[in-house]
């Protein structure tokens, strides 16, 4: 590649554009040299000055932080009352953060795969009284996991200012009863759940892509041999002749994954209330670090609301809680080893 | 036989650092089987035990009792010098949040604060002992080598493999399991591979090793030693192509099996270009150090009371 | 699709597919970087220049080790293919970087190729080289009216935390 000459050709588009500028005149070659570096102009920090940049980025940092921390006792911030636990009552979930599997042992010496869930950040941002909503239920929006505000457009941070927390990452409504309801700005914990309870869990799937019958709807395929000619994986007759059409909805090739999936009752091995860490038995869909949203299972058989904290944890309230939380069937590690008489 | 008894009972005395050249009960096994052989073979010579004396200056001595015997328990091991830090230890290279190996490093520290788990490599010859429900006694105690170490955090696994009654066995035990009582190493060292799964193809007596073996002298300062053995192998075809360089076998003398065409062929399959490709190295060294400053502060903190 | 070289080892296929195949990609690059480190300025395909971005980072690190290493010297004698260029990345480059931690290349995008396949084309150069630059330096903006209220308030704000030095982290 002839550096030497390209050197050449964008100086002088360099000089031109000069002339350009201090010309005014000349519109033929505007898009002759667009470079786009972190520098260049859509961003927010366009116009400011390096000190002013960094100053910013730093308060906002700071504010962020202040908003989090301030945030642990919505206690004495004048809460709404709090109203004792039902039969029949729904409360909120939270949004945790995936961070991957390990496994756990019971005391019987049993091995079970577990999934931490973090919940990173996560505060409740907004409250919809129940005629706003659907005329059925209250809905409190959840979000979790802090952003940069620089990149959320204006309408979307009207939101969070409202509710006095940081932009978040992902936010989702949670359907709750009325006397589960909470005031926007109340932060929630991973001992928002207790060891011993079930959980739902959805996430979006990962992705696949485009797959053939085989993966994505399980079918058998075909023989590899015996006298079988270009149909080895495909998915045989889709309809018969009496309708003469294909049913909607038949299974057929497509994209599959990149659509959300709900695991239901997984129980909860352990809670961390140090690092906000809730161990789900199982996998849960959704890729590492993504973003699922954790409830109370709605499972009938496998309800256990009456000893879970009403309406939420509250991390100054009178429950004094040790770093970690065990389910009874689960081996700790500073226990000695297990033997079997 | 003159010769050798006078050999015999030099090397025992020579092995002890006495300060006379007296028969004397020394520990140690080969050391007192020897010393013993030799006194009966100046008997048998002889026709008498030989005097204390006779074996000195020829100037009759006090009566000096036998230095006590210094008893040494090799099987024991010292604190260990080595810098080791298990291989689980090290996080793979991933997109993970590193405070998920934090996590997970907290409770293997737990568990390893009850259980002492030794240094050891693949190679090493150890015996396991583990809570089991259905063995007569609740516990079953299995010795092999160890033939590979995979897995990271809380769900290492290691496999041990020995022949029992002609029959290969493997078990694979998860390192941080509660029902592992005892991890015992009998011997310790390394291989030339750091996975010897190929010892399934192998002749069996490589991957044989007898359930009362006695604790062999622990190594604690210095390199562990690499044994250099090469296995003969049972005729191909094996379970894998052990000869492709993916594998990078060292351990298997495969000039006995594999004509040229054969080591044409794997040879083709290498990529010699792959340790350039820069962005494919993982350094560890950093994370090793600061992940064994970590485990060791641990480790050595007094339990809370 | 390019992301970062951690899932280069954890999923088989995440780097760039360039050329005929693994061999051929590091040869392609391979030629790439010797002329990137002759001419310090180059301009390419952009999927060729974001790819070896990281291979020409890398390079320097490697060179930073000193001539005397030997996995350094085994590593420039494979990615520099014409031979005089090793002293140049030991002697010139290394200790130009030498202060530096990373980032030691720059890459700009360039308008597309219009005569043969209209590529997304990009400049790539070390840093510190000796040609002009490419990009003429942000104009002082210090003096607008937004940039002044922020001073004033950041000069405020300064004020107040020497004041009440304790501040949230």
């Amino acid at each position: 590649m002839a550096v030497g000459m390209n050197w050449r050709l964008l100086c002088s588009v360099r000089k031109q554009l000069l002339n350009r500028v201090t010309a005014g005149t000349e519109r033929n070659i505007s898009c002759v040299f667009i470079t786009r570096g972190i520098q260049s102009s859509t961003w927010w920090d366009e116009h400011l000055s390096e000190e002013n940049k960094q100053f910013l980025k730093r308060v906002t940092a700071e504010e962020y932080h202040a908003q989090t921390a301030s945030k642990l006792c919505p206690l004495k911030d004048e809460p709404w009352p709090t109203k004792p636990w039902e039969p029949g009552s729904n409360r909120v979930g939270v949004i945790a953060v995936k961070l991957g599997m390990m496994p756990i042992w019971t005391k019987s010496g049993d091995r079970h795969a577990v999934t931490m869930l973090q919940v990173r950040d996560c505060h409740v941002v907004k409250y919809t009284p129940k005629e706003e909503f659907d005329g059925k239920t209250a809905s409190l929006t959840v979000g979790g996991k802090n952003v940069s505000p620089f990149y959320k457009p204006e309408s979307a941070m009207e939101l969070y200012r409202e509710a006095g927390v940081p932009p978040k990452q992902k936010i989702s409504i949670f359907k709750v009863s009325d006397n589960a309801i909470l005031k926007p700005g109340t932060p929630l914990y991973a001992a928002h759940f207790r060891p011993g309870q079930f959980v739902d869990i959805t996430a979006k799937t990962i992705g696949k892509g485009f797959q053939g019958v085989m993966k994505r709807w399980g079918y058998k395929g075909q023989p590899a041999s015996h006298g079988q000619t270009k149909t080895h994986r495909r998915p045989g007759a889709i309809s018969s002749g009496d309708p003469a059409r294909v049913f909607p909805g038949t299974k057929m090739p497509g994209r599959m994954g990149n659509v959300y999936r709900t695991s239901y009752a997984l129980k909860v091995w352990r809670v961390n209330t140090k690092h906000n860490i809730i161990y789900v038995n199982g996998s849960v869909p959704g890729h590492t670090n993504c973003l699922v949203k954790v409830t109370d299972t709605k499972l009938h058989g496998k309800k256990l609301s009456e000893n879970l904290p009403f309406p939420t944890y509250f991390a100054d309230g009178d429950e004094e809680l040790p770093e970690d939380l065990y389910d009874d069937e689960v081996f700790q590690f500073s226990e000695p080893s297990v033997k079997y008489v | 036989m003159r010769e050798l008894g006078q050999s015999a009972f030099r090397i025992s005395c020579s092995q002890c650092a006495c300060p006379e050249a007296v028969p004397h009960v020394c520990m140690g096994g080969r050391d007192m089987a020897l010393s013993v052989r030799s006194l009966r073979l100046i008997q048998h010579r002889f026709g008498f035990s030989p005097p204390v004396r006779l074996l000195t200056d020829g100037e009759p001595t006090k009566f000096q009792p036998p230095p006590k015997p210094v008893i040494i328990d090799k099987t024991k091991s010292k604190e260990s010098e080595r810098r080791f830090l298990s291989p689980e230890f090290i996080p793979p290279r991933c997109r993970k949040d590193p405070l998920k190996f934090y996590l997970e490093r907290k409770d293997m520290i737990e568990r390893r604060k009850v259980l002492d788990v030794p240094e050891f490599y693949v190679g090493s010859i150890l015996a396991v002992t583990m809570a089991d429900a259905y063995s007569s006694g609740k516990r079953n105690r299995f010795v092999g080598i160890c033939i590979q170490r995979s897995g990271n955090g809380l769900g290492a696994t290691f496999v041990l493999r020995n022949v029992i009654e002609g029959q290969g066995v493997e078990m694979r035990y998860d390192l941080y399991s509660p029902r592992i009582q005892e991890i015992q190493v009998l011997k310790l060292e390394k291989r030339l591979d750091g996975n010897l799964m190929y010892l399934r193809d192998a002749l069996p007596e490589y991957s044989t090793f007898d359930f009362n073996m006695k604790p062999a002298l622990s190594v604690s300062e210095g390199e562990v030693p690499v044994n250099q053995l090469k296995v003969k192998m049972k005729p191909r075809p094996w379970s894998k192509r052990w000869e492709r360089p993916k594998h990078n076998i060292q351990g298997i003398r495969f000039e006995l099996y594999l004509t040229e065409r054969h080591i044409e062929a794997a040879r083709k399959l290498a990529r010699p270009w792959e340790e350039f490709d820069m962005l494919k190295e993982y350094d560890t060294t950093k994370i090793e150090q600061k992940v064994w400053e970590e485990v060791n502060k641990e480790i050595n903190r007094p339990k809370a009371p | 699709m390019r992301l970062f070289p951690g899932l280069l080892i954890s999923h088989g296929r995440v780097a760039r597919r360039l050329g005929l195949g693994p061999r051929s990609r590091l040869d392609l690059l391979r030629n790439l970087l010797t002329g990137l480190t002759r001419h310090e300025r180059i301009e390419t395909t952009w999927a060729r220049a974001d790819e070896l971005r990281q291979y020409a980072e890398k390079l320097i690190d490697y060179g930073k080790r000193g001539d005397t290493d030997e996995r350094a010297m085994k590593m420039a004698d494979f990615w520099l293919t014409e031979k005089d260029l090793i002293p140049k990345l030991f002697k010139v480059l290394a200790p130009r970087f030498s202060s530096h931690h990373s980032n030691y290349t720059r890459m700009y995008q360039i308008p597309s190729r219009d005569n043969v396949d209209r590529a997304k084309m990009a400049v790539i150069e070390y840093k510190g080289n000796p040609y002009p630059p490419l990009i003429t330096p942000k104009k002082d903006n210090e003096k607008t009216l937004l940039n002044q209220l922020l001073k004033g308030y950041r000069l405020e704000k300064g004020q107040a935390s020497l004041d009440f030095p304790k501040l949230h982290l």
